[in-house]
């Protein structure tokens, strides 16, 4: 089930909703009921990956036991940690396997997320900074359908202690005003803008065709604020499903495109996963207290890793060392003191963030090489009016993403600061009308895939 | 004090959402369900359907709810070009075309299953295509770029959602009320799916593009196996014989030309077919409740290129004869004929040259 459909909307949800805030009195039924309805959301999609998941939430609940039961723990971390590294590598990077071997195995949706975040809980528990909750208080906080597709990446400690709180079983209301204006900007960020957008970036990297510099540049900057839309639409509408259910999990955007820096950019871009690859890999690593050298080969390995998180290829690996090697950059320039007058750091970053996005998105090296020549080689003999012949919807998505970025406000801002006026759920309602009236063309989020 | 004042603000706050989104939603459902374009409901309003055959999957299902007939026309294109008044001539009763271009075993037992619950129905004449075959149980959906509706065919009346809260049904109920005809529609709800003008039947149109000594590189039709075949006609069509054992059903074999049959033999699939025909006549038998209608050995029609719009399909007038054939039991494949019938097909085809009938076809330029 996606949160783009009809039957989210306008049945699952109320539903599950419902149900929740009757069971006040019962949390415990109440955790169930949120378990189970998560279940039945991932199996919607389909039925056989049920099964993976509820292994994987066995197996790392019973290493947590182990961990801090026994004596072996740091045994038991490593083949706990193993275990569910061998299982992405199974279902997520077969591409890498030797020809014929498990290349029809399907990819669950959403193992990246599940995975990484039960790792992240292992570490926790081995550390001594978490222990072991409940099966049920385990199996929603892995399970819970909000994040469990996209993310964001959610920790432990922070989720569990929020199901078991009797408290948070009476309806709010901010917070469900708060939780459906994120839904609704979610929804209009995924469909109105990333879904228009969609055809312009197909044409520039997924057609054999020639392919003129115009077109390469609109198609890839388009691809630019797709992705921004996608993503962060689908975690707007994660948070906000949460609220509804009185449980906050963290907001995984903060306007990345008006960073001023690289280090900036992922502090605002996919929060949760750039907090992941700090605490469980560049942190073990060294971090920054082991010498420049060695914080730069951190850096450098954190994010090559955090490239092939998203998929099996060697555009991802590209990408992630793309990030690392500017990052890397970045602590060399500062270093030495260098600064740059602001619009210009902006300027650097924006420009940086976006070829490296070309890279994130070519289907193969092939499709790389073709879209980045025809982007720099072609630039004499540009023709913009040609590119822009057609009237296309995806032009006006496009300007209007580019004007949302320039605002000083994104989705979490204006949630807050909503007044809780007449016209503001006017607004709210012509949105999801707009936005519903597009729900019969389906579209999968960008990153159910990775 | 104050904790409650700022409860109530956003306690009004919803309420205001919620009225807003009704207003707004159900202002939108109530229009698309008064205009109903799709008549799933009721007659569209103002009695203008527009009958577009780029949309047939979605106004088939109306049309199997909404008419008033005895017999039900199913299948692909093959049946779809004759008017509902010619079938009811012929065999005495009201009729409706539910057939679909291109259309899948599945989508073709979705809307017998349609005609099968409509109060009434008496007989279903549907054409077996095998490239409707193909694809499995699902089927292989051909000539369309959306996914087939199933909502619109299922009896739920809570998944309607898509059709009653979209833009493209705004749009095509304002279209149907208020807006202009264009080339592709037909108003004519006596003959929906009548064949577009620009479609001729002629022999010189009917091999343009066509390599005699490689006709499906023209159609690119895919290569089928028997055990596929039974699974996918199996797994759709039993459940409904079954269920439906009071309702006649006259399964026809279209009369693909001459050239069609020498793209199979080129492709080797004669065999495969004429299994098929005879493991039909076995399923025949054992249910009783449907038969056979064969036209592919019929070679007044099969050679007569100038009845032909392409390689498949033939005018109205062979359509009516399919019709007449099935409604007063003529033509029937059974035990018996099925191969002395299938030997003469194959026998016709050895004796005849797919580069002479071509170059014969390509010759006639208009003269029918």
């Amino acid at each position: 089930m996606f949160f783009n459909s009809y039957e989210f909307l306008f049945g699952f949800l109320p539903a599950v909703c419902i149900v929740y805030f009757l069971l006040a009195r019962f949390p415990r039924a109440g955790t169930w009921w949120m378990a189970a309805a998560s279940f039945f959301f991932y199996a919607k999609y389909r039925l056989d990956d049920v099964a993976l998941l509820i292994a994987s939430i066995l197996w790392n609940y019973l290493i947590s036991h182990l961990i801090v039961r026994r004596g072996w723990k740091r045994g038991w971390l490593v083949l706990g940690i193993a275990v569910n590294l061998l299982t992405l590598a199974v279902f997520k990077y077969s591409k890498f396997w030797p020809a014929g071997m498990l290349h029809n195995l399907a990819f669950p949706l959403g193992i990246s997320f599940f995975t990484f975040s039960q790792i992240a809980y292992l570490v926790d528990v081995y550390k001594g900074v978490d222990h072991p909750a409940p099966i049920r208080d385990y199996a929603l906080f892995v399970s819970f359908f909000p994040h469990l597709l996209s993310g964001p990446i959610l920790r432990h400690k922070e989720m569990v202690p929020q199901f078991d709180s009797a408290i948070r079983r009476r309806p709010i209301p901010r917070y469900f005003a708060r939780g459906f204006s994120l839904i609704v900007i979610g929804l209009a960020k995924k469909i109105l803008i990333a879904d228009t957008l969609a055809p312009l970036v197909a044409r520039t990297f997924d057609s054999a065709g020639p392919l003129d510099a115009a077109t390469a540049w609109i198609g890839t900057t388009a691809y630019t604020f797709q992705l921004y839309n996608d993503f962060s639409g689908y975690c707007d509408i994660a948070v906000g499903v949460s609220f509804l259910f009185n449980i906050r999990i963290p907001e995984n955007f903060r306007a990345p495109y008006r960073s001023t820096s690289i280090q900036e950019f992922w502090r605002r871009w996919h929060i949760t996963l750039g907090k992941f690859l700090r605490n469980y890999i560049y942190i073990p690593l060294g971090g920054n207290r082991a010498g420049l050298f060695r914080q730069c080969l951190a850096v450098v390995i954190t994010f090559t890793l955090g490239g092939l998180w998203h998929g099996a290829g060697w555009t991802f690996f590209i990408w992630g060392a793309l990030h690392g090697i500017a990052l890397t950059t970045q602590v060399l320039w500062r270093r030495f003191g260098f600064r740059l007058p602001h619009f210009a750091a902006w300027a650097l970053t924006f420009a940086f963030v976006d070829l490296a996005w070309v890279v994130f998105r070519a289907p193969n090296l092939q499709a790389l090489t073709r879209v980045l020549g025809a982007m720099f080689s072609g630039i004499p003999r540009m023709q913009l009016p040609a590119a822009l012949s057609s009237v296309y919807p995806g032009y006006f998505a496009l300007l209007a993403a580019i004007l949302l970025v320039a605002l000083p406000t994104y989705s979490f801002t204006i949630a807050r600061r909503m007044k809780p006026a007449w016209w503001t759920a006017a607004l709210a309602a012509m949105v999801l009308t707009t936005v519903v009236l597009r729900f019969s063309s389906v579209s999968y989020f960008l990153y159910y895939f990775f | 004090m104050r904790p409650k004042r700022v409860r109530n603000y956003w306690i009004t706050w919803l309420r205001w959402f919620a009225a807003w989104n009704l207003i707004l939603m159900g202002g939108v459902i109530a229009f698309v369900a008064a205009v109903d374009p799709y008549q799933l409901y009721h007659p569209v309003l103002g009695g203008r359907p527009r009958f577009n055959v780029q949309i047939q999957r979605f106004l088939v299902p109306g049309l199997a709810r909404t008419s008033n007939y005895e017999v039900a026309l199913a299948g692909t294109s093959f049946l779809q070009n004759i008017p509902n008044s010619a079938v009811r001539r012929i065999c005495g009763k009201p009729a409706v075309n539910l057939c679909m271009s291109g259309a899948s075993i599945h989508e073709e037992a979705s809307a017998m299953r349609l005609a099968l619950e409509h109060k009434g129905i008496k007989t279903i004449i549907a054409t077996i295509d095998y490239n409707s075959l193909s694809g499995g149980r699902l089927g292989q959906v051909i000539n369309v770029n959306f996914a087939f509706p199933e909502y619109l065919y299922d009896g739920s009346p809570f998944d309607k959602l898509p059709y009653l809260l979209s833009w493209d049904s705004i749009a095509t109920s304002i279209h149907a009320v208020w807006g202009k005809d264009t080339p592709d529609e037909n108003e004519n709800p006596d003959w929906p799916w009548k064949f577009p003008a620009t479609m001729k039947f002629d022999a010189s149109d009917a091999v343009r593009g066509i390599n005699p000594r490689n006709i499906n590189a023209r159609y690119g039709m895919t290569n089928l196996e028997l055990p596929a075949m039974e699974k996918a006609f199996g797994d759709n069509i039993f459940p409904l014989l079954r269920q439906y054992p009071n309702v006649r059903i006259h399964f026809v074999f279209p009369p693909y030309s001459i050239l069609v049959w020498h793209d199979f033999r080129q492709r080797n699939q004669i065999p495969v077919y004429f299994a098929f025909k005879k493991w039909m006549v076995d399923q025949a038998q054992r249910f009783g409740n449907f038969d056979v209608i064969d036209f592919q050995d019929r070679a007044d029609i099969i050679t007569n290129l100038s009845l032909y719009a392409d390689i498949y399909h033939s005018n109205e007038s062979v359509d009516e004869q399919m019709v007449r054939a099935a409604c007063e039991g003529a033509q029937v494949l059974n035990r018996q004929n099925v191969e002395s019938r299938t030997a003469n097909l194959l026998r016709l085809v050895e004796t005849t040259d797919p580069v002479e009938i071509v170059k014969v076809a390509a010759s006639h330029n208009g003269q029918n």
